[in-house]
């Protein structure tokens, strides 16, 4: 029997797609546990192969979005998490996970603001992989869509910068349309050494095939999951060092 | 922290006192208590042999309001009409509770809980429950909308919170009614009375601000515009919960340790019950202003981790929820029958200084009152520690069935709350003589696609993607419908669905309210609107013979009889039909006084009954969208038209007043939703969607705004009165209609199927075209206009105030 | 008990139309640009209470924290400070303050905080419209600049 890898879900106050982001994780093949931010600790990372900071307004994202939870994270782990990242763990932030990784500084500098219509938006949106050996996007398709919901989402990174982070492969997901005001579309970054992934999409809100918005039930040869699984399935694989393939023909869309 | 240093109370002198001097009391100190309520007061405090402390009046001010105790649907009321007059025993007791009670056992095991608790539960499946429930806001957001609409969501979050043992939130819907977004400024014929637009931006962010943070997605709502809410706008918040089955039960015993939960005690929360039982005026803006609290979203989902672990745990023995009437109130619901006692100087406090009936009867928001085993208590706490909130033993239950309330050792409040929960019965009457309906009025119109285009664009009928965009309707992950969607997920849907983690089934979610008709026939429209909630529960997926409703009113002057009136004939409307469907009521709000005196006279609401409803999704494969799927299938129309315009959108743009308002046969229609559910589960219906405002054009078009295909229709084959013109056609709003999207393969099935139903082919998609057009059978083009002009139209009517 | 006022503008920030703000377009053509003012009340070392407030309040890549007491944005006709009245619950507050009370050694004490919303108005001078419009006697307090 191989044993799963672990997936440990920090829970800020106002934290609320964790459960289904650890859904989503146990359905690739993890295990899960989510820590309530009261009980994070240096040691908290011990055994753990992913961190995900999911979805949700930690501490309201009063201030700005991911602040507050960006202050108390570096208070309550310290370099630990630093080490973490440095030893080759995988972090993933979702949504407002990703606005709290980018406060971290644990990804190429930006930073996510108020979108550009000024309102929160909640649609679905067409994504473009840009870099397609980032882990989490290795088994999806140059075009593929997941639902957003973010008042900051638009990305935007210091003087001259972005180009570089095309270049580089640090830019992993594009948005199919200007949904937000993100300098280049930008929907995804990852860090230079591609272990720590931030995305404004909810990747965990797509893991069935039910959860489009127009599932079109009665078309033939369907599989049961949405772009969302083979997110999480790419991690998964990364993390245990071995590709479980699945041939993707049989199981998208 | 922070806690009262010292009792606060005082006796306050009224056994002495005469009728009018009993008023003047009960203005002087805002209890909003009749002369009536007050001379049953003095008799108890004359049977007790003592004068009254100011805590006990208060609590007693509270109990009565008429926001907890509901005295006008419990009161006896003479009702005339041109039959004669009748005598109704009570319009809860007679028009809810008994019809319910019918279906109750004619359905046994389907509704495990209604009415007693916080909300009720139906059965889901063999493990879970699933519950909705319903409140109104109205007063606190005519004041401060943001505040109101965001409080409104947070109190009925709570709500579901303290049902059964703690059920899980997983749905909210928000149903609004305000005056026109572009009324100009002189229209508006009151002081510091907020223009609709400002209320609608501020109640939408209300929502959206707190719902957000929750992490509950807003999933339904409604919004209806009409210069009768202008003054009085309507903010209706509901949440959906599910919860184990096992976990509906509770009960209270001797020996239990009482813990606040949440949120700190604040002057900040006084008076809100008396506050909303009452009608609003220009001085309301002033004087009310301590009545206007604002939401902290992170708390309550702070409580509700909390709860919901505590509960997973077995800690919660009871729960509920510290609503109006805060402590006094959650106390009292546990403490009532068992007896207790309850000690002010342990509630952490926002603020020193407060009196003892404020700290007893405040509103403070994100509050929860729970009922805990001795030995559970420091578990209890434990949690709340992790959750990053306080739980604080306040008293405990003590088998002496008295509710005794002590201040740093003075008795401050000791009740008789057998005798407390009985305020007197009112005696009201009321009248419904409307005048005779015009029907000779002639319904041509020589340019139809104009009058489509203007419905489209009409607020009332025009998307409400802005508003629903800013909503998270996605978090939890388990939108199955969702509210705006089709091929470009951007079309209208009749419902929302909602998947139910550790369950193969599903909850579908739906809502009506239809007050243009209750201005001219209230008793057709209450059955009107339980037909639409159960049609729509229907066609996005929903087992027909497995829904509940909920009726949440809101009402201008209950002491005008025909406003009354309008009332009785309303629920006289949905307790026939709910009898018919099958679906009973498990839970319900009202709200009074929704009037406001402008500077020409006072302005009421219309009658205003919004009927929502859930009912059981066997399957959430066959969960169905409203609209084309196929460039190559045949649409079909099901349910008869009248040729009725009364309360229809297109008759109000006519100018039309006079017009009858048509009628349903509930019966017949529930034959047919039984059928077109078999036919749905049949795999035969490709999409459905719901005649509603604006009529059978309208829902052509919507249909068609998936932009898959174009749309081709003969009017004639429409099921009506040989004499109904094609404007009748196409925009009368009879209740029980349902346009089908259906494979030519499976057509013969479907006739089969509705076999001796109202059932009409009228027409097809069109793959070489992407317009709507009708016909007629002369051939006779009546319209042939782009879908996508249309859409545009409807699209962008609303956004240019947004 | 000292007192120090920060305002914090966004350097991506453009200008809005004004009819965001407004329930009736304006015969004129306005738009406004939006900061926010932190004001501190606080006993203890002031260098110490900037560090804090630069680190909470301000991102770098994209704000500019100023202390200067004067607007940090010139050319506009008026300008409106919105904050929530005394007994209105500020939830930005409420968590600034929480932040603070749990740090182990802040090096001052902060004994209160007031937070406004600024708006620069450029192109019109009807302030009693924007006040009807913007400020709710309920729950805001604001002044006219």
């Amino acid at each position: 029997m191989v044993t799963k890898p672990h997936a440990l879900l920090l829970k800020f106050p106002g934290t609320n797609c964790d459960a289904e982001s650890a859904r989503a994780l146990e359905a690739a093949g993890f295990t899960t546990q989510i820590l309530p931010a009261s009980q994070l600790g240096p040691d908290s990372l011990e055994q753990v192969d992913l961190l995900m900071l999911s979805g949700g307004f930690s501490y309201g994202d009063y201030v700005m979005a991911g602040r507050l939870a960006q202050l108390r994270v570096e208070e309550r782990l310290g370099l630990a998490l630093n080490g973490f990242v440095e030893e080759g763990g995988f972090v993933l932030g979702v949504c407002n996970g990703f606005q709290i990784l980018t406060k971290l500084g644990l990804l190429p500098a930006g930073s996510l603001i108020d979108n550009s219509s000024g309102r929160f938006i909640c649609r679905w949106t067409e994504l473009h992989v840009e870099n397609c050996d980032s882990p989490p996007l290795v088994y999806l398709p140059g075009t593929f869509e997941l639902p957003i919901a973010h008042a900051e989402g638009r990305f935007v990174a210091p003087d001259g910068m972005v180009q570089e982070y095309f270049d580089n492969g640090l830019v992993t997901l594009t948005y199919g349309d200007d949904v937000n005001g993100s300098e280049r579309q930008i929907a995804g970054i990852q860090n230079q050494a591609g272990n720590v992934f931030g995305l404004m999409p909810h990747p965990e809100r797509f893991l069935y095939r039910q959860h489009h918005y127009d599932p079109d039930w009665l078309a033939p040869d369907q599989s049961q999951w949405g772009w969302g699984y083979h997110f999480f399935r790419g991690i998964r694989d990364h993390v245990v060092g071995e590709a479980v393939v699945e041939s993707l023909e049989e199981s998208a869309l | 922290m922070i806690f009262t240093d010292k009792a606060s109370f005082r006796r306050v002198s009224l056994l002495e006192l005469d009728g009018e001097a009993l008023s003047a009391l009960s203005e002087e100190m805002k209890l909003s208590l009749s002369e009536q309520d007050m001379l049953a007061v003095q008799a108890y405090f004359r049977e007790t042999g003592r004068e009254p402390t100011d805590v006990e009046l208060e609590v007693i001010a509270q109990t009565w309001s008429e926001h907890c105790k509901h005295r006008i649907f419990s009161s006896e009321i003479t009702h005339e009409t041109a039959q004669g007059k009748e005598k109704v025993d009570g319009l809860f007791k007679t028009f809810i509770k008994q019809p319910s009670e019918v279906i109750f056992e004619r359905k046994p095991g389907f509704v495990l809980s209604a009415f007693h608790d916080n909300a009720g539960f139906i059965k889901l499946d063999e493990q879970y429950a699933i519950c909705l429930k319903v409140e109104t806001h109205n007063h606190p957001s005519a004041l401060e909308p943001y505040a109101g609409a965001n409080t409104g969501i947070g109190g009925v979050v709570r709500d579901i919170l303290g049902a059964g043992r703690g059920a899980r939130p997983v749905a909210n819907i928000d149903v609004f009614c305000f005056g026109a977004p572009n009324t100009p400024q002189p229209d508006i014929r009151g002081e510091d009375v907020i223009h609709p637009l400002g209320i609608m931006r501020g109640v939408v962010r209300g929502v959206r601000d707190y719902g957000n943070r929750m992490g509950i997605p807003t999933t339904g709502g409604a919004i209806q515009f009409d210069a009768a809410y202008i003054y009085n706008p309507l903010v209706y918040c509901g949440t959906a919960g599910v919860i184990r089955i096992a976990d509906i039960d509770k009960a209270m015993s001797s020996g239990l340790k009482i813990v606040a939960l949440g949120g700190r005690t604040g002057k900040d929360g006084l008076k809100g019950a008396t506050f909303s039982s009452a009608a609003l005026d220009s001085d309301s803006h002033e004087e009310d202003q301590t009545a206007v609290q604002i939401g902290n979203p992170i708390e309550e989902k702070k409580v509700a981790d909390c709860i919901l672990a505590a509960r997973d745990e077995g800690l919660i023995t009871f729960v509920t929820d510290c609503g109006a009437g805060g402590f006094s109130s959650a106390a009292g619901e546990m403490l009532s029958e068992v007896g207790g006692e309850i000690f002010l100087e342990r509630c952490p406090l926002k603020e020193p200084g407060l009196e003892s009936w404020q700290v007893f009867i405040s509103e403070s928001q994100e509050r929860m009152v729970v009922a805990v085993d001795p030995a559970r208590v420091e578990r209890l706490q434990e949690l709340a520690m992790i959750y990053g909130t306080e739980a604080t033993v306040i008293g405990h239950s003590d088998g002496t069935g008295i509710l005794r309330v002590w201040h740093h050792g003075e008795l401050v409040c000791e009740l008789d709350n057998n005798r407390l929960h009985n305020p007197p019965r009112q005696i009201r009457s009321s009248r419904w003589m409307p005048a005779a309906p015009d029907s000779s009025r002639v319904w041509d119109d020589e340019d139809l696609a104009t009058s489509l285009s203007r419905l489209l664009g009409d607020f009332n009928i025009c998307s409400r993607a802005p508003v629903i965009r800013e909503y998270d309707h996605e978090v939890q992950g388990n939108t199955l419908l969702k509210p705006l969607a089709g091929a470009r997920g951007d079309a209208p849907q009749d419902g929302s669905v909602i998947g139910i983690d550790g369950s193969e089934k599903a909850m579908a979610i739906a809502l009506s309210l239809l007050p243009e008709w209750g201005k001219y026939d209230p008793y057709r429209m209450g059955k009107a609107c339980v037909d639409e909630c159960i049609r729509q529960l229907v066609l996005t997926g929903g087992d027909p013979d497995k829904a509940a409703i909920l009726d949440n009113f809101c009402v201008g002057n209950p002491d005008d009889a025909d406003e009354l009136g309008a009332l009785v004939e309303t629920c006289r409307g949905i307790s026939e039909a709910a009898l018919a469907y099958g679906a009973p009521f498990v839970s319900g709000k009202d709200s009074f006084y929704n009037y406001f005196e402008t500077e020409d006279g006072p302005v009421s609401i219309p009658v205003t009954c919004l009927i929502s409803g859930m009912a059981v999704v066997e399957d959430r494969n066959r969960v169905t969208g409203s609209t084309l799927r196929r460039a190559d299938s045949i649409i079909c129309l099901l349910g008869e038209g009248s040729g009725l315009m009364g309360g229809s959108v297109y008759a109000r743009h006519c100018g039309v007043v006079t017009a009858e308002v048509p009628d349903i046969d509930c019966m017949a229609a529930l034959a047919r939703y039984r059928k077109l559910a078999l036919a749905r589960d049949s795999g035969w219906i490709l999409s459905a969607h719901d005649l509603g405002e604006g009529g059978l054009a309208v829902a052509l078009a919507e249909m068609g705004f998936g932009m898959k295909a174009g749309i081709e229709i003969d009017v004639d084959q429409v099921d009506a009165p040989a004499m109904a013109t094609a404007a009748q056609r196409l925009f009368e709003e009879t209740a029980g209609r349902i346009l089908l999207e259906v494979a030519a393969d499976d057509l013969e099935n479907l006739r089969a199927c509705f076999a001796g139903h109202s059932f009409k082919v009228i027409g097809k998609a069109a793959a070489d075209h992407e317009n709507l057009v009708v016909r007629d059978a002369a051939q006779s083009c009546l319209i042939d206009v782009s879908l996508s002009s249309l859409k545009q139209v409807w699209k962008n009517a609303i956004g240019a105030y947004y | 008990m000292a007192t120090t006022t920060f305002e914090v503008t966004g350097s991506m920030d453009e200008p809005s139309e004004c009819s965001a703000l407004l329930y009736a377009p304006l015969a004129e053509q306005a738009t406004f640009r939006q900061s926010r003012i932190y004001r501190f009340d606080f006993q203890g070392d002031g260098a110490s209470l900037k560090e804090f407030a630069h680190r909470t309040l301000v991102d770098d890549n994209v704000q500019q924290l100023s202390d200067s007491g004067v607007p940090a944005l010139a050319g506009h006709d008026f300008l409106l400070d919105i904050g929530m009245k005394p007994g209105a619950l500020d939830n930005e507050k409420e968590a600034i303050m929480e932040f603070y009370r749990s740090l182990p050694e802040p090096g001052f004490v902060l004994e209160d905080l007031r937070i406004s919303r600024r708006y620069y108005v450029t192109g019109s001078r009807q302030v009693d419209t924007f006040v009807r419009d913007m400020c709710n006697p309920a729950i805001h307090s604001w002044c006219i600049g």
